[in-house]
């Protein structure tokens, strides 16, 4: 299960040079041309960007878009194929596949943001201390917890959360952020310690800035190309992630619908109902495609050598 | 070279000291009692029970005892007993070792095979119709969970096929066709999303090298791109995949948690979930001990290998 | 106990080995008559003609034993697993005309058995020239009235439930090779009844004195021989060719695949790599699929014996009012439930329908009718005119059916004004944190057969029952249940085990036991014979044949 893109992180170090050619701290072409560039640059990004805006749209408005309440049971109508009343069918318990769909991209992406948040900080603040302090012994406990975290199997970490606190939403947002806490941090550190060799931070910390002023001056700034990457590339993995838990039984709890619970309970019906399963299956990996072309379309973008 | 190696040994044992531990003490705060467990069904248990229950499993010690008990034992490779199958650990992880192994490496095979053409397609005809296609298709690759693939594969090529795998796992050395067509499916299903990773890195490194001053060079001597690409920058630009796929190893294993269970091959993935159920505390630890080690000692081995072949790279 | 194995996801199935435990005690206990669906009631079957010799049969089961020892282990994957390796000193009768589940004793080791005149002395003549499995150490020596005295002598060490069922037996003794005599405290009519459970096979002493090891290895008298046991992987059985049975078994062998995944066993069953699949609780859909896509496909389907229930915690507010614990008890559509989610399965009251004494599920429909309204009202009489929130604990331990029930019944609640919230939880922490410890207000899950209307009585009603897990106490109804274990009248004492469970719907009204379900076995075409007890021994494989012996 690759619940997480271990490389998601080299992939998005790729955004900004390695080989010394650092482009200066904060000089980037104003945003509104950017856009447009980026557009005209990248049409699968604009693409994705574009599918994803319509799956926040969904999310957002999903009370006003669904026909039906996502929970209720149409008793008399179990396991209906699709039909004028209910466009993507029913499932094993008479609710309306398509009003469950629509909830879940609202579960979907509430689990994949709060996750991003919580272990996204978690991650760029210890990244952002363990590479200031590179080398310190303050550094080195930090990267040592961060490789035990990346040492133990991704699922069995799932595992271990969902057997201790239980399956719930928020339990789900805990489980997954341990395993972005390492992605982000690896990145922030990596970032953090080319930085710091650099000529106008040392400059900075001769005139006798404080290190909070030298991080949040030149420190993040620096950090937002490769950190907008991950965190798109991160978020297509957590969406693929929850649905696993789910999957399993260890995600978002019933009767809240959930793209991945949905694939766990249709899949046992898959010949009989094959829709139950079908539109969740393709929600779910339309919208993580989309997340993976926008990291890679932006990662391209914010890559100076890739339009030398 | 030999301090680096030294103190990135001493890091890996540290790193599974804290594993370990952590893994210890998470075990402990699970709820669900594994005596409790195992008596569920043996009607009018008396208390009495129970605790010889709790003796024979040595659960009736203090924690700090029970841990100390564990690590002498796990120093002299003795992982301790499955309080399941009163099996020793490592008995059990030596025999359910080889099923995950191959279904690892094969998994890698087939997105090294995969990845490594695709990346060099996309890299030579880069920015092409076919490039932005082939990227396409290895990022849809990394967006289908792979145990949805998995279930697909199995209920269509049933039905439409009449085809199911063999019943019964066999070691490829009992029966190679019986194992190949066994971890075939699970093993496209694991090395998919690794394949993705693959062809996105090397493309992109090697769009990296090729732009290098190096291959300018050679390029304005007015040697063939095709050559340029395949010679010259292939060697440098296989590095980072190397690396990657040292990386993808910990994701694979993790994934053969839930694909062997649902193809019944006897590994350590499924045995390490049934064990966590069922509350086994020692088998758990060992096995995520023996994953933690698989995972430290590759991406070392990576690394080194890494500083052998690449002699710019300087570890101070 | 077959739980709801088809819809279990995949690795569910580690898990339901915890629940399936003691699973034998359903049948073995010998309560008669579980309805039962004869394979040609459904789907006609061809005359196959005589039986004949030969063939390999191909089965699969979701989770592998533990152990292969029968004492140690109550596990039905273990009774499943050596059933037909071990003989007992009788066995439950099976064949194609004998009623499933019932309770009538053939001769298994022994060739006739006679009791004393007030039943406390029971005597066991055993057939001679019976020999164990040619293996190691025991290598085909003769079986004797010692291995029985070596057995029970082990059970009589050792924990388990096989010592509850024994524990009248006084003395044990055997005048010689061919017979023996066991002593009983108190006289028992059915003792021939008792020795016939699975967890009383006879073991060689060589087992018992632990020359070779009962956990991974079984070498009994049986119709089959245990060639391998791989564990979680597979188990290859031979015929065995000294069996005492003349001409069985009539198969040359089977074979034993784990498959923890549903999906993984139907689509063998469907390419043909299967011919037997069994424990099987899906609903009528994909089995009418199944049916359709693979020719000749049988399907055969047994009333259950496992309850569904809705635990109430009686100490706990709201359900220590009565008529609150009536409100959810009326609120539930119970057939709805049968209908929707299940293959089939009949109303179940505090005792399952098919036991004697049990309450018949047409009386039980009529006691608790589905009825919101009425629900609607209770709940304002015990002052709760809005309803009320709570948590409902369900264990996903059981499968995806059992966690979808438990979605119906919170519909079926929030309808009357109870918001339900589920909280899953895995079985280890539902079992041994929550049920158990009767730390729940409310929970969703299902209750392991037990032996008889008694047990399931004193086991969960009596104040200080070992399963009383709901809190109840009521000393009208200890009294009541002590009471009936008095009555020496048949007739007299199934009246009062009924008024009992009368007492308990209406006046005590939880633990609410829903339903029984059905389980499914899939037989493909070519096999023959299959007459199945719910002991679970599978001692009846001998009987199993394969057209054209397989080929």
């Amino acid at each position: 299960m690759s619940i997480v893109q271990q490389s998601d992180a080299d992939q998005a170090r790729d955004a900004v040079s390695t080989d010394g050619s650092t482009p200066p701290p904060v000089a980037r072409p104003p945003r509104r041309r950017a856009l447009l560039r980026f557009a005209k640059q990248q049409p699968f990004g604009l693409a994705a960007l574009i599918l994803i805006t319509c799956f926040v749209v969904m999310a957002a408005l999903c009370p006003w878009l669904a026909p039906y309440d996502p929970l209720e049971q149409h008793r008399g109508s179990i396991m209906l194929p699709p039909s004028p009343e209910h466009l993507m069918g029913t499932d094993d318990l008479g609710r309306d596949v398509l009003s469950r769909t629509l909830y879940g991209a609202r579960t979907s992406l509430l689990v994949a943001v709060f996750t991003m948040m919580l272990g996204g900080v978690v991650g760029i603040l210890l990244g952002t201390v363990s590479g200031y302090f590179g080398g310190s012994w303050v550094d080195t406990i930090i990267q040592r917890v961060m490789d035990t975290l990346m040492a133990i199997p991704s699922i069995v970490l799932l595992l271990f959360v969902a057997a201790l606190l239980g399956p719930s939403i928020r339990n789900t947002v805990i489980a997954l952020s341990l395993l972005v806490v390492p992605q982000f941090n690896r990145v922030t550190r990596g970032e953090m310690l080319r930085i710091r060799e650099e000529t106008f931070v040392e400059a900075a910390r001769a005139i006798g800035c404080s290190p909070w002023r030298i991080l949040t001056r030149y420190g993040l700034p620096n950090l937002l190309a490769p950190l907008f990457v991950l965190g798109s590339l991160v978020f297509a993995g957590m969406m693929i992630a929850e649905s696993a838990l789910s999957f399993l039984g260890i995600g978002t709890p019933p009767p809240t619908p959930s793209w991945g619970r949905m694939l766990s309970e249709g899949s046992a019906s898959l010949e009989i109902a094959p829709w139950i399963a079908f539109y969740p299956g393709l929600a779910l990996s339309v919208s993580v495609l989309a997340f993976n072309l926008l990291g890679d379309a932006m990662r391209d973008f914010l890559d100076p050598k890739q339009h030398r | 070279m030999i301090g680096y190696a030294i103190r990135r040994t001493l890091y890996g044992l540290l790193v599974l000291f804290l594993i370990t531990t952590f893994v210890f003490v998470v075990l402990r705060l699970i709820p669900g009692d594994v005596v409790r467990l195992q008596l569920a069904d043996a009607p009018g248990v008396t208390q009495a029970q129970v605790d010889a229950l709790a003796a024979e499993l040595g659960l009736d010690q203090p924690v700090f005892t029970q841990f100390w008990s564990f690590i002498s034992g796990a120093v002299t490779g003795d992982l301790g007993t499955s309080f399941e199958t009163r099996l020793p650990v490592t008995e059990m992880i030596v025999e359910r070792l080889p099923a995950t192994l191959e279904l690892g490496l094969l998994a890698i095979m087939f997105s090294v095979v995969l990845g490594v053409p695709l990346g060099i397609i996309s890299a030579i005809r880069h920015n092409s119709f076919l490039d932005q296609s082939l990227r396409l298709v290895s990022v849809a690759g990394i967006s289908v969970p792979n145990f949805w693939l998995a279930l697909l594969l199995i209920t269509y090529l049933s039905i439409w096929f009449g085809w199911s795998q063999p019943l019964v796992y066999a070691a490829p050395w009992e029966n190679l066709g019986t194992n190949l067509a066994i971890m075939a499916i699970p093993a496209l299903a694991l090395g998919t999303s690794a394949m993705a990773a693959v062809s996105r890195m090397l493309r992109s490194s090697m769009l990296e090298v090729t732009q290098s001053n190096f291959v300018r060079t050679v390029r304005s001597r007015g040697a063939p791109e095709r050559l340029v690409i395949l010679k010259h920058a292939g060697r440098n630009s296989i590095l980072p995949v190397f690396t990657l796929l040292g990386l993808q190893f910990g994701n694979i294993l993790g994934g053969t948690v839930i694909l062997e269970s649902i193809f019944s091959i006897p590994g350590m993935g499924s045995l390490i979930f049934t064990s966590v159920q069922m509350r086994d505390y020692p088998v758990v630890l060992g096995c995520v001990i023996f994953y933690g080690a698989v995972f430290i000692f590759v991406n070392l081995l990576v690394d080194l290998v890494y500083a052998v072949i690449d002699p710019r790279i300087r570890y101070s | 106990m077959s739980t709801a194995r088809s819809r279990a996801r995949l690795l569910i199935a580690g898990v339901a080995v915890v629940a399936t435990t003691s699973a034998c005690f359903g049948g073995a206990a010998g309560q008669s008559g579980s309805d039962s669906t004869d394979p040609s009631a459904d789907q006609p079957q061809e005359d196959a003609g005589d039986p004949v010799a030969g063939g390999v049969l191909q089965m699969a089961t979701p989770s592998d034993a533990r152990s292969l020892d029968p004492h140690r282990e109550a596990s039905y994957n273990t009774h499943a697993a050596i059933g037909s390796v071990y003989s007992r000193l009788t066995a439950f009768k099976t064949g194609e005309d004998v009623e499933y589940g019932t309770t009538e004793v053939e001769g298994d080791l022994a060739e006739d058995w006679e009791a004393n005149e007030d039943s406390t002395e029971w005597t066991f003549h055993l057939r001679e020239g019976v020999t164990f499995h040619d293996k190691a150490p025991v290598n085909g020596r003769e079986f004797t009235s010692a291995d029985v005295l070596c057995t029970i002598e082990r059970i009589q060490t050792l924990p388990g439930h096989q010592l509850g069922l024994i524990s009248e037996v006084t003395d044990i003794a055997a005048p010689d090779d061919y017979t023996v005599t066991f002593t009983l405290a108190s006289p028992n009519v059915d003792f021939d009844r008792v020795v016939a459970n699975p967890f009383l096979v006879i073991l060689p002493c060589e087992g018992t004195n632990e020359e070779f090891n009962l956990d991974t290895e079984a070498i009994g008298t049986g119709a089959f021989v245990l060639d391998e046991w791989s564990r979680d992987r597979e188990r290859t059985l031979s015929a065995n060719p000294d069996y005492f049975v003349e001409d069985r078994p009539y198969l040359d062998g089977y074979h034993v695949t784990i498959m923890p995944d549903a999906q993984s066993q139907t689509a063998a069953l469907r390419s043909g790599k299967l011919q037997l699949m069994t424990g099987l609780s899906t609903d009528a859909r994909a089995v009418d699929t199944l049916l359709s896509q693979v020719d000749g496909l049988r399907l055969r389907q047994e009333g259950g014996s496992t309850q569904t229930r809705v635990y109430l915690n009686v100490n706990e507010e709201p359900f220590d009012d009565l008529n609150v614990r009536r409100a959810v008890a009326h609120a539930i559509d119970r057939e709805g439930m049968i209908e929707g989610l299940r293959a089939g399965g009949s109303l179940s009251g505090p005792v399952t329908p098919s036991f004697e004494g049990a309450l018949s599920s047409e009386e039980v429909a009529e006691l608790t009718p589905y009825d919101p309204e009425l629900a609607k009202e209770l709940l304002a009489e015990a002052g709760y005119p809005d309803g009320f929130s709570l948590e409902m604990k369900v264990t996903d331990g059981y499968g995806e059916t059992v966690v979808k029930e438990a979605q119906w019944v919170q519909q079926d609640l929030a309808e009357v004004g109870i918001d339900v919230e589920i909280k899953i939880e895995d079985y280890a922490t539902y079992y041994g944190d929550s049920w158990a410890q009767q730390n729940y207000v409310i929970a969703y899950g299902l209750q392991t057969p037990m032996l008889s209307a008694d047990e399931y009585l004193t086991a969960e009603y009596l104040s200080d029952g070992g399963r009383n897990w709901n809190g109840v106490n009521d000393p009208k109804l200890d009294e009541m249940i002590q009471e009936q274990r008095t009555i020496t009248d048949p007739v007299e004492r199934d009246e009062k085990l009924q008024e009992i469970q009368r007492y308990i719907i209406t006046e005590v009204s939880s633990p609410l036991s829903l339903y029984v379900y059905d389980g499914q076995t899939m037989i493909s075409s070519d096999v023959q014979g299959y007459h199945p007890h719910p002991d679970y021994s599978s001692r009846e494989y001998m009987n199993i044949w394969l057209v054209d012996g397989g080929e």
